[in-house]
C-alpha cells in the first residue's frame, strides 16, 4: 500500500483533466467519471508498493519457465 | 435418430458416431441450423449465423469422411465462436458500434486451427462489447444481451454471454470464449457448462480482439470436460504471432482423462477471506458435495488457503486491466466514446483515472501474487475452490448482475496464469446451474480436466438439460 495521501478529484478537476485530452463527455457521465475517479484512486493507492529501490520492479509480466 | 437427440449429443459422442459412420455431418449441422432459427429470437446466442458457410463445410466433411479421409474426432462438428476471434470475410463487431462493418481479412489461429481439423464454424456468438466493460449489462448495445436458457429471465455471465447461452440451449455443439477475469469461466458457471481458462500463453490469441494483453485467453465452453479437452487439443500450441505464446509441448488432453482422482492430493480453499459472506448458500453446499465426491472417489483432500485475500488479487487485476484496455481503446475513447455502451465507457473512464505508477506496482505485485499461487498449487495436484459465488442472477437487475461479476475466485488466476476450469455442480433449487473452480499448476491442464471428469463422471448433472 501507498503510504501517502492523494487528495480526491473535484468535479472541476475531473472536467478539466477530460478538456485537457479533448475528451467530449455529457454532465452525467462526467459526475460519473467523479464518481469512478474516487474508487480508482483507491484501488491504486491499495497496491502494494516496491520495500526499496533495489527490487526488481516487475515493468511486465513473463510466464516463468516450466521447473 | 431425432433432431432434438441431435443437438443435445455432446462432442465426443457425435465424434465416435460420424467416425463409425452412423452420423451424417451434414444432418448434424442441419440440425443445429434448425435449432438456432427455431430458439434464438430466445437466447440471442448468435451474433451472425453462417448456414451457407456452414453446410458447405458439413459438405466437405462428409465427402472426405466417406472417402476415408477421416481427419480426427472434430471433424464434421458444429462449433461456434464468441465474435470477438476474426474470421475472414465474415463481420467481426464484438457487439461494438464502433465495428460494425469490420469484415477481417484472416482468422484467428484457432479458427485456423479448427478449419484444418474439418470443424464446422456455425456462426458468431453474443459478447460483452469489446468482451469486456464495467460488469453490468445496460441494454444499450445494437444487439439484445444473450439470455440464460435455464431462465430466460437471467443473465448468462459474461462476456462470453452467447457462447455460455449457445452450448446449453443447444445452438452448438462446442464453443469459444476469452477470459480476462472470468468471461469463459463465468458464463460457463451461470450457464451449467464446463469452461475451460487454459495456461496463459497456451492457445494463440492471434487474430482475437484483444481486451487486456498480459491477461486475455483463449478457451473452449462445453457440455462435457471430454468436449472441453477434444477443442483444447485442436486449438493449444505455440503461435510466433502472439507474443505471450508459450513454447511449450502440446499434451494429448484425453489421455488419461478417464484415470479418477485416487492417489491425487485435491486442496479445497474454504476461506475467501473478506469475500467469505459472498458465497451462496447454494455453492457453498454444491462444494461441499463435489469434495465429499472426489473424496469418495480416492481423492486425499486437505485444507488449504490461498497466500492472499481474494479481494487482493481482484484490486491487483483491475488495475492492470483499467489501464491495458484503454491502452487499445485510447483514439476510441477520445473520439467516439458516445458510440461506446455505457459499460465499456465507464471501464475506459478507470483506466483514463488510472496512475501509472499504479499499474506499475500492480505489474509488480503480480508477480508476487503469481509466485505465491504457484508454491500453493505445487504443494497438491490440484485445487477445488469457488469460481462464480452467485447462480445466474436476473438480467434486469444492474447490482445483481454486477454482483455475479465481481463476487468471484476467478481473477487471481488470470493474474497467475494458472489453468481454471468451471465445472457444474448441480442445480439450485430454481433450477440454476452452481458451479466450482478447478485449478492446476502451468500448462497442467491435463490434471485440471481429469479432476473435473472423475467428478462429472461420478455425477447426473449432465442428464439435465434446459427446456426451451
Amino acid at each position: 500500500m501507498s503510504t501517502y495521501q492523494l487528495a480526491s478529484w473535484t468535479l472541476d478537476e475531473v472536467a478539466a483533466h477530460c478538456r485537457r485530452f479533448g475528451l467530449a463527455l455529457t454532465q452525467p457521465q462526467l459526475q460519473r467519471m467523479h464518481e469512478l475517479s474516487g474508487t480508482v484512486s483507491a484501488t491504486g493507492l491499495e497496491i502494494a508498493r516496491m520495500p526499496s529501490k533495489e527490487h526488481e520492479p516487475a515493468l511486465t509480466f513473463a510466464m516463468p519457465s516450466i521447473r | 435418430m431425432s433432431a432434438n437427440e441431435l443437438f443435445f449429443l455432446s462432442a465426443g459422442e457425435a465424434s465416435r458416431l460420424i467416425q463409425a459412420r452412423k452420423l451424417s455431418p451434414v444432418e448434424l449441422t442441419e440440425a443445429f441450423l434448425a435449432r438456432i432459427a427455431a430458439i434464438d429470437d430466445k437466447t440471442h446466442s448468435y451474433l451472425t449465423v453462417m448456414a451457407d458457410a456452414a453446410l458447405d463445410a458439413a459438405r466437405r466433411a462428409e465427402k472426405d469422411i466417406l472417402a476415408g479421409r477421416w481427419k480426427g474426432p472434430l471433424h464434421g462438428l458444429p462449433y461456434a465462436v464468441k465474435d470477438n476471434y476474426y474470421t475472414r470475410g465474415v463481420r467481426t463487431c464484438a457487439a461494438s458500434r464502433l465495428l460494425l462493418d469490420h469484415v477481417p481479412s484472416y482468422n484467428a489461429a484457432a479458427i485456423d486451427k479448427l478449419e484444418a481439423a474439418g470443424a464446422v464454424l456455425l456462426g458468431k456468438l453474443n459478447t460483452w462489447e469489446y468482451g469486456t466493460g464495467n460488469g453490468g449489462v445496460y441494454f444499450d448495445l445494437p444487439f439484445e444481451p444473450a439470455r440464460n436458457p435455464w431462465n430466460l429471465d437471467r443473465f448468462t455471465g459474461g462476456s462470453s454471454t452467447g457462447s455460455g447461452a449457445s452450448v446449453a440451449a443447444g445452438t452448438a455443439m462446442m464453443a469459444l470464449g476469452s477470459d480476462t477475469g472470468g468471461s469463459v469461466r463465468l458464463p460457463a458457471a451461470a450457464c451449467g457448462l464446463q469452461g475451460i481458462k487454459p495456461t496463459y500463453g497456451r492457445v494463440s490469441r492471434h487474430g482475437i480482439l484483444p481486451n487486456c494483453y498480459t491477461l486475455d485467453v483463449p478457451g473452449p465452453l462445453t457440455w462435457t470436460v471430454e468436449d472441453s479437452a477434444l477443442l483444447l487439443r485442436a486449438i493449444a500450441g505455440h503461435d510466433p504471432r502472439d507474443p505471450g505464446s508459450a513454447r511449450v509441448e502440446v499434451p494429448d488432453f484425453l489421455e488419461g482423462l478417464e484415470a479418477g482422482v485416487a492417489g491425487l492430493t485435491i486442496g479445497v480453499v474454504r476461506d475467501l477471506g473478506e469475500a467469505n459472506d459472498l458465497l451462496d448458500d447454494s455453492n457453498r453446499a454444491a462444494l461441499e458435495s463435489m469434495v465429499d465426491v472426489l473424496r469418495s472417489e480416492g481423492a486425499h483432500v486437505v485444507e488449504v488457503t490461498l497466500p492472499a485475500p481474494v479481494a487482493e488479487y481482484r484490486r491487483t487485476s483491475s488495475v492492470i486491466n483499467w489501464s491495458e484496455s484503454l491502452s487499445i481503446h485510447e483514439k476510441d475513447f477520445l473520439e467516439r466514446n458516445q458510440e461506446m455502451g455505457q459499460a465499456l465507457r465507464e471501464k475506459m473512464m478507470s483506466g483514463f483515472m488510472t496512475r501509472a505508477v499504479d499499474y506499475v506496482a500492480a505489474q509488480r505485485r503480480r508477480r508476487e501474487l503469481a509466485q505465491g499461487l504457484d508454491a500453493l498449487v505445487r504443494s497438491v495436484d490440484a485445487l477445488v475452490l469457488p469460481g462464480a459465488f452467485h447462480v445466474a442472477p436476473p438480467l434486469d437487475d444492474p447490482e445483481k448482475v454486477k454482483a455475479f461479476t465481481t463476487d468471484t475466485a476467478t481473477p487471481p488466476f488470470n493474474l497467475s496464469g494458472h489453468p481454471g476450469m468451471s465445472v457444474c455442480t448441480g442445480f439450485d433449487d430454481g433450477g440454476l446451474p452452481t458451479n466450482a473452480q478447478v485449478v492446476g499448476r502451468w500448462f497442467d491442464e491435463r490434471t485440471v480436466l481429469r479432476v473435473a471428469r472423475a467428478y462429472e463422471r461420478a455425477t447426473d448433472w449432465r442428464s439435465r438439460r434446459p427446456k426451451l
